[in-house]
């Protein structure tokens, strides 16, 4: 690693408190990015200038060094490939076995190294005594004991951790013998992998190589198979090793390593820990009876998505925020900066492309988008709080088999709420929130059928064509909005994963970890560490988009013979403007596509404009009905011209209803979808499949309500 | 400080494949045991990867796990040494065990 300063990684299994001690370590000197090529989050922080600056980099956490998971993959590939001047492997205290398994397979890596013993509060909680000597003396790596949530003996880990790092001490690789046989077999595969062999040459001892293979890890036989000469005699020699134990009758070698490793643990604990009696066991088993219970639980779980969708929004938009005295709104206070620097850059230049350019195309669309930031925040906020206090497992675990049966899984559920399950979400933080699945069939049918639910956005445009055609079953309406967007994401997921994203779904393996205390500057990091990908993403592809939209939706622009025959009628000439841009004379050319759905030209422009953000579908329609400038406050006067419009019927509003809902998601929701995926394919394909999808749902529904006699 | 670098494996794994060394026939499914169950895994079934992960997460021959919970339809739910883990019902047929005496 070419760097001047020193760099610690935090290496664990997941929930052993890895980046609460990450977070006491960096504190707000702390951002976040993608691992390369892949969308698992990399955590990187650095140590005050006090503690020298050093870097901190927080690894996705791991049971094993095997690549079962994308997580694991990506830790494993970051240590062998940046070899860190230290790891920090932090150990949870009140589960030390199964946390040794894994470093056990870093301390053979031979990269330097100290142990963090963490949570030692809740293990002495749950009857746990651990020498932390012992363990020492028994691993011959420092170990320091730490509470990381109350950051407890966080300054001595930092002091060990700088003594190590410049020692180099700990370099040498830890061996570790797996009786007679296995040791003879790892001897022979040694020899056909010279230490700094290519393909081998990351620095790593020949050994951990020859454990690999061993172990048959698909990864590293791989890497061996594209070197032609040394991938034949590793091949030869693992293909003797298992030839042999075949014949002996013994388990397979990796087996064996694995029962070594455990039995080598075992016996560790045995000499340091000592156990009394765990009452708080109690305490996990009766919140369990009621959490996964197949009654409670439900219970439970509603009062949670409905007590955290209440909190976002409510925050969001201020209501909560009006009880404290505090005027406004996060989401207003962010409208409301975008209008006064439109109305700033719109006096300070005169009228005119450049204008347009920077009020109606950069300002509004970034603005428009950016408005979404406090809910991402406050969304994150509290996923982060449930995820933390140990509850999100089970309501994964609660979910999983309803939802397995449309090819998805348990944790997929929180991602389609967030997008808009409960109606008024937003599909960003939601595509965003899929990053907690595992699988990445069940995590790519997820991303593609988020848009489906009801957003923030469309519920303007429903609220006004409700209030047109459909006013007295009012709530009823919104209620079959929202269970008919349930059946068609449901719906969705299951088709796709039986034609497109095919593949059997891995079997379910979660640890349900014990409840505890979330703590608060944890939630509030993470939820930082999502809105800045966000507003990264805002300040490119967004931008970009939002060009491209207002040069359709302005150019060409209207001759100034014709626009001067409308000089007196602000609402005919914004009409007339529309009709003759690139976005009019597409929404023309589409009538021949749409009219079978009982869309005309108007429609057509506005569901093109809805593509930028959908609630630009109210306002487009309020300009291609005369309405000049019609905001979504404002809708209750467009509800009155549609309805009173001979064209339109309750059949027609219903099937555009239907058709925003499916139809291509909005540019934010696209980038989501790009980003997260890490391919424009995918944020094409959703946008095509999604129209096609709307677009026959429409059709049927519009046809054969025309053939019922229910108009058109 | 000083460490050394060379460890001996303190106790050799058996050759077996058994934990416990209890007979095949007394050997059944995870995936058929009651709530409340206390059982010993005698050993993993099912293909390399598969062992693999359910030996990451500490469900290895030897460990006692105790079933805390069996859904109708969901994953099942044991405690293996200080962890609980929801384990698919179709992993719960490849983990066998005997009771524990």
């Amino acid at each position: 690693m070419v760097q001047d300063r020193l760099s610690f990684v935090l290496a664990g299994n997941p929930n052993s408190g890895k980046t609460t001690l990450f977070n006491a370590l960096t504190g707000s000197r702390q951002w976040v990015a993608n691992y390369p090529g892949v969308t698992v989050e990399k955590r990187i922080g650095s140590l005050s200038a006090e503690h020298g600056g050093i870097e901190v980099v927080d690894l996705p956490g791991a049971y094993s060094l095997s690549t079962h998971s994308l997580d694991e993959q990506v830790a494993r590939d970051y240590i062998l490939q940046q070899k860190p001047d230290l790891l920090i492997n932090v150990l949870d205290a009140s589960n030390l076995s199964r946390n040794l398994y894994l470093t056990m397979q870093l301390l053979e890596l031979g990269v330097p190294m100290i142990i963090a013993l963490n949570m030692s509060d809740v293990a002495e909680q749950r009857g746990i005594q651990i020498d932390a000597g012992q363990l020492e003396a028994e691993l011959k790596v420092p170990v320091v004991e730490i509470v990381a949530s109350q950051k407890k003996g966080v300054k001595n880990l930092i002091r060990v951790a700088r003594e190590t790092a410049d020692s180099k001490v700990a370099a040498s690789p830890f061996q570790f013998s797996y009786g007679e046989k296995v040791d003879e077999y790892l001897e022979n595969l040694q020899k056909n992998i010279p230490a700094g062999n290519h393909p081998f040459d990351m620095h790593i001892p020949s050994r951990w190589w020859a454990i690999k293979c061993l172990e048959e890890d698909p990864q590293v036989l791989g890497m061996a198979q594209r070197d032609g000469a040394t991938g034949l005699n590793i091949s030869a020699v693992l293909h003797q090793c298992l030839a042999d134990a075949k014949q002996e009758k013994s388990p397979s070698p990796a087996r064996l390593i694995a029962a070594a490793r455990y039995s080598f643990v075992d016996s560790i604990c045995r000499k340091i820990v000592q156990r009394s009696e765990d009452s708080s066991r109690q305490w996990l088993d009766a919140l369990d009876r009621i959490a996964i219970h197949p009654l409670s639980g439900w219970v439970v779980m509603v009062l949670v998505f409905f007590g955290a969708y209440t909190f976002t929004f409510s925050v969001a938009n201020g209501e909560i925020l009006s009880w404290a005295g505090i005027a406004g709104s996060p989401v207003g206070w962010i409208e409301g900066f975008f209008a006064w620097l439109g109305n700033v850059t719109s006096a300070a230049l005169p009228d005119g492309v450049l204008e347009s350019l920077l009020v109606n195309g950069i300002i509004g669309g970034v603005g428009g988008v950016l408005v979404f930031v406090p809910i991402i925040f406050l969304m994150f906020f509290v996923i982060s709080l449930i995820d933390d206090s140990g509850y999100m497992a089970r309501l994964a675990y609660l979910l999983d088999a309803p939802l397995r049966m449309f090819g998805l899984q348990g944790k997929s559920a929180l991602a389609m709420a967030v997008s808009g399950g409960v109606a008024g979400g937003c599909a960003v933080p939601g595509i965003m929130a899929t990053r907690t699945l595992g699988d990445p069939r069940e995590r790519l049918a997820t991303i593609l059928v988020c848009p489906f639910l009801n957003c923030g956005a469309k519920l303007p445009v429903y609220a006004m064509l409700i209030a047109a055609f459909f006013q007295k079953w009012e709530g009823l309406m919104m209620l079959a909005l929202t269970i008919i967007s349930w059946g068609f994401a449901l719906g969705g997921a299951w088709l796709l994963r039986r034609l497109i994203i095919q593949g059997e779904s891995p079997p379910m393996m979660m640890e349900l970890p014990p409840y505890h205390l979330p703590t608060l500057q944890g939630a509030l990091w993470q939820a930082w560490g999502r809105v800045q990908l966000y507003m990264r993403k805002a300040a490119t592809f967004i931008l970009a988009a939002s060009i491209v939209i207002w040069v359709m939706m302005t150019f060409p622009r209207l001759p100034q013979q014709q626009a001067a025959q409308y000089e007196n009628d602000p609402g005919a000439l914004a009409q007339a403007e529309l009709a003759h841009s690139a976005a009019g004379r597409i929404g023309k050319a589409l009538e021949p596509v749409f009219s079978p759905l009982g869309f005309e030209w108007r429609t057509n422009i506005a569901l093109l404009g809805g593509v930028a953000a959908k609630e630009v579908i109210v306002s487009t329609l309020g300009t291609a009905y005369s309405l000049a400038d019609v905001s979504e406050e404002e809708s209750g006067s467009l509800s009155q011209r549609l309805a009173g419009d001979p064209h339109w019927t309750p059949l027609k509003a219903f099937c555009l209803i239907l058709f925003v809902m499916l139809y291509a998601p909005c540019v934010g929701t696209i980038a989501a979808i790009i980003q997260e995926t890490r391919s424009w394919k995918w944020g094409l394909f959703s946008t095509i499949y999604s129209t096609a999808f709307a677009w026959i749902v429409a059709f049927v529904v519009f046809q054969g309500g025309r053939l019922i006699g229910l108009g058109g | 400080m000083e460490y050394a670098s060379t460890m001996e494996m303190p106790a050799v794994f058996g050759i077996t494949s058994v934990a416990t060394g209890t007979d095949r026939e007394n050997q059944f499914p995870l995936s058929k045991c009651m709530p409340g169950e206390v059982v010993i895994v005698e050993r993993l079934k099912g293909r390399n990867e598969t062992q693999a992960r359910l030996e990451s997460v500490g469900v290895y021959p030897g460990q006692r796990l105790t079933v805390f919970r069996i859904g109708r339809r969901s994953a099942m739910i044991v405690d293996s040494s200080d962890m609980r883990l929801a384990l698919d019902r179709r992993l719960a047929e490849s983990i066998l065990v005997c009771r524990c005496t």
